[in-house]
């Protein structure tokens, strides 16, 4: 069970993105640098992304990316949705007569239990929750490094 | 994201065998039977239970299978981990140094926190509450009818009661 990788680099793309909020928009090659990715795997992801609405040009053609929608508005549902299909950890939920059989059902029970858990994971975090975190790792990063300095 | 074939029918098998408690065991073919699964592919997902030491022959070789721990001792992760390592939905949540990035990354953080509800609700449930739960589906064919109902329609059923009341 793994998170595809699109998913993941098209998460910390908006992330990026996020945090760099200005009108001039951020560059593709800058996005690549900052979160060390390879500009060219970023071309599907940003594409799909685009598609779905989560980014868009700021001007025409070759100009930079800002964010579709403000930051409380993308879940992280919709990152993952831009990617993947809707999350099913088991095949027989869209086919419930494989598993119309009392026993086998427990099992089914069980893992749609999972499978409703995690949505609802995806579902109720938002990019701007995410962002909120990023800034205080920093935060707490930057705090721990002078402490260093004053310690010397 | 799919959870392993092998899992799914591992959760199958050791329910099948925690619901016979009978003294004899059984056997592979009737859990293949009662469980709708291959005799064939079985085979590795009885031996790697067999491994982890969740089930074990009753007798000597070609006797039947039984659980080789209490019912309330065994949890779906325990059957998760004979299958594989994890759960690891990315690489970097199971080493920090995977990645140059982990300390301060955001999605990881992220990430860590779904892989440890996944785990969370692995661990939390017992093969006891399942085989109970298949006790209970068993009764009538109207409850099975009616618990199958609810798992298909969680969504409009809740629409349903807040209709109501």
């Amino acid at each position: 069970m793994r998170i595809n990788t699109k998913v993941r680099y098209g998460l910390r793309t908006l992330i990026e993105l996020g945090l760099h909020e200005n009108e001039a928009g951020m560059f593709q090659k800058d996005i690549a640098k900052n979160q060390q990715l390879s500009e060219k795997y970023l071309d599907p992801i940003i594409a799909s992304l685009k598609t779905t609405g989560l980014v868009t040009n700021v001007g025409g053609k070759k100009s930079g990316y800002i964010l579709g929608k403000p930051t409380s508005e993308i879940a992280i549902y919709d990152i993952y949705r831009t990617f993947e299909p809707e999350l099913s950890i088991i095949h027989c939920t869209n086919k419930p007569v494989t598993c119309f059989i009392s026993r086998i059902c427990v099992a089914n029970e069980y893992w749609m239990g999972l499978n409703e858990v995690m949505t609802d994971y995806l579902k109720k975090t938002t990019l701007e929750d995410l962002i909120k975190q990023h800034k205080k790792i920093q935060k707490k990063i930057s705090k721990e490094n002078q402490t260093i300095v004053h310690c010397k | 994201m799919k959870v392993n074939t092998k899992i799914r029918y591992g959760l199958r098998t050791v329910i099948e065998i925690g619901c016979h408690d009978n003294t004899d065991g059984i056997y592979q073919k009737d859990i293949a039977k009662d469980q709708e699964i291959s005799e064939k592919y079985l085979d590795p997902i009885i031996s790697s239970l067999k491994a982890s030491g969740i089930i074990k022959n009753v007798g000597g070789k070609k006797s039947g299978y039984v659980l080789n721990r209490a019912l309330n001792e065994i949890s779906v992760l325990d059957i998760f981990q004979s299958f594989e390592n994890g759960p690891y939905l990315v690489d970097c949540t199971s080493r920090m140094n995977f990645c140059n990035r982990a300390p301060k990354c955001a999605s990881r953080e992220f990430w860590c926190g779904l892989n440890n509800m996944i785990l969370e609700y692995c661990k939390n449930t017992t093969i006891e509450s399942l085989v109970d739960r298949c006790r209970d589906l068993n009764t009538t064919v109207e409850d099975t009818v009616e618990i199958f109902e609810r798992i298909q329609q969680p969504k409009e059923k809740k629409k349903k009661i807040m209709q109501a009341s």
